[in-house]
């Protein structure tokens, strides 16, 4: 009786997805005590939250593709515009506060007190505003194809939707710490589109997949993807790293270094998980051999893990 | 397999040898050097004060000011960012002692850099100072002068945005 009862009690649904946000923010704190005496700035608590729902937006235009093969869709376009169009109203209002964020720190003013004037020439002037009015149009304009789509049930193609999505995403990184460097722009974006198309596609199938039958045709083919990711991830991320540390007493020595570790450790601990899921969960689900509710609970647990390693990621980014 | 595996590792090198080969990597702009240079005695105030960076720097929200051993504001005016260097005019200062440049700029990442370097003036000069930089600095950049605050506009955007995103998506009730 009382087992049931906490089993039901625990049982798992997609609004545990929700813990991903204080995942997140708990993978900036550990970097916040990592780094010390250095500091990731503030605004890497509201810039975790920006690509989780970034890379989440992005993972839902990805499962028409990853059911390419099947001869029926398992998840029909119609059911993809809502949930897309509200995670880009939520992540859209995220890119605001980055850039008033941002504009407040550029002109040394408060956020309350920042004249339009200034904030003009915030968005006209400096790279950092361009970049983040950029961002918002883009994810605004998600939102606003989604909700008409949804609204008119319309069959547009969810192409135009997935490049905004992995333009917002690449806008930061192309012009962050690496794009001082030759191809450094590009490997930033490599490595912020491969770590959104790792995370993202997951959490997209635990928000809709709740057939055994849907687990089995889409996450076979989410593996597929999910290992090139990690590929790119590895490579990009460690080429990014020797170049900025420039030496292996760096990666102690630094904030910058200390929090680089964690995120190996990260990536480790991640790999690994993978691997193993890759060898009994994904044979296993991919013959129907398992409850829809056994995938989910794996999805949401490993999305979890990994909205930590986002959260060390994005206090890495605004590390001096 | 083996082609691709070369030709990942080839790529791989390629771009380690690109980057490596692009000089010294930092994460943010550093100061290179600075006129008066950082810890040096100088006779006679400089025609401007300049701080050169490693990298170039963006125009827009630049300060750079030079304060004296009395408090007042040396420097003369907004100062001037042409590539890598940020100048302010100085000419010629006031009263003995330690002067301190201090800056704050924007790098090409996006981020502000800023920091101080001092320099000691052995020579007494007759030029006037400028104000106190504390309250001049608050007139200067208070926001209030500079056009109608920011933040109603952004809160109602985001609400309009927000309502006409939550009416759009409600749930179509009975209807269908």
């Amino acid at each position: 009786m009382a087992s049931a009862g906490a089993r039901r009690r625990w049982q798992i649904s997609p609004r545990w997805l929700l813990f991903a946000a204080p995942a997140g923010l708990a993978g900036v704190g550990v970097a916040w005590l990592l780094a010390r005496p250095a500091s990731p700035d503030p605004s890497s608590l509201i810039r975790v939250l920006a690509v989780l729902l970034g890379s989440t937006v992005l993972g839902l235009t990805t499962l028409e593709w990853l059911q390419r093969s099947e001869p029926r869709p398992v998840i029909a376009r119609g059911q993809l515009w809502r949930p897309i169009a509200a995670l880009a109203g939520a992540w859209t209002l995220a890119e605001v506060a980055l850039v008033v964020a941002a504009a407040a720190e550029t002109t040394e003013t408060g956020a309350g007190a920042l004249s339009s004037t200034t904030f003009g020439r915030f968005l006209g002037d400096v790279n950092a505003g361009q970049i983040g009015g950029a961002t918002v149009a883009c994810t605004t304009a998600i939102a606003v194809i989604a909700a008409l789509a949804f609204r008119r049930g319309a069959d547009w193609p969810i192409t135009s939707v997935a490049v905004l999505a992995a333009v917002a995403l690449a806008s930061r990184p192309v012009t962050g710490h690496m794009s001082a460097q030759t191809l450094g722009s590009l490997l930033g974006a490599a490595h912020a589109l491969a770590a959104a198309l790792w995370l993202g596609p997951l959490v997209a199938m635990a928000l809709l997949l709740r057939a055994r039958g849907a687990w089995a045709a889409l996450l076979p083919r989410y593996s597929e993807l999910a290992w090139r990711c990690v590929a790119v991830l590895t490579v990009t991320g460690v080429i990014d790293a020797a170049v900025k540390l420039g030496g292996v007493g760096a990666l102690v020595d630094t904030g910058y270094g200390r929090i680089v570790l964690a995120k190996t450790a990260a990536l480790l601990a991640l790999g690994a998980l993978g691997w193993w899921w890759r060898r009994t969960w994904v044979p296993a689900a991919g013959a129907h051999r398992m409850q829809a509710e056994d995938s989910l609970r794996r999805a949401v647990l490993e999305a979890l893990a990994m909205a930590v390693a986002f959260g060390l990621a994005a206090a890495l980014a605004t590390t001096a | 397999m083996s082609t691709r595996v070369r030709v990942l590792a080839v790529t791989m090198f390629a771009a380690v040898a690109a980057l490596l080969g692009a000089g010294v990597a930092g994460a943010h702009a550093v100061v290179t050097s600075s006129n008066p240079a950082d810890g040096s005695s100088v006779a006679v105030g400089p025609e401007q004060a300049i701080i050169t960076f490693n990298e170039p720097m963006q125009p827009s929200f630049a300060t750079l000011t030079v304060v004296g051993p009395d408090g007042n504001l040396w420097s003369k005016g907004e100062p001037t960012v042409q590539g890598p260097s940020v100048s302010v005019p100085v000419g010629e200062l006031g009263p003995t002692g330690d002067y301190t440049i201090a800056y704050r700029v924007t790098s090409a990442d996006g981020h502000p850099v800023s920091g101080t370097r001092t320099f000691t003036l052995t020579e007494q000069g007759s030029g006037t100072p400028g104000a106190k930089p504390g309250g001049d600095k608050a007139g200067a950049e208070g926001g209030d002068s500079d056009g109608l605050p920011m933040w109603p506009f952004i809160v109602a955007g985001v609400l309009v945005f927000g309502g006409g995103l939550a009416f759009a998506l409600r749930r179509p009730s009975g209807k269908s």
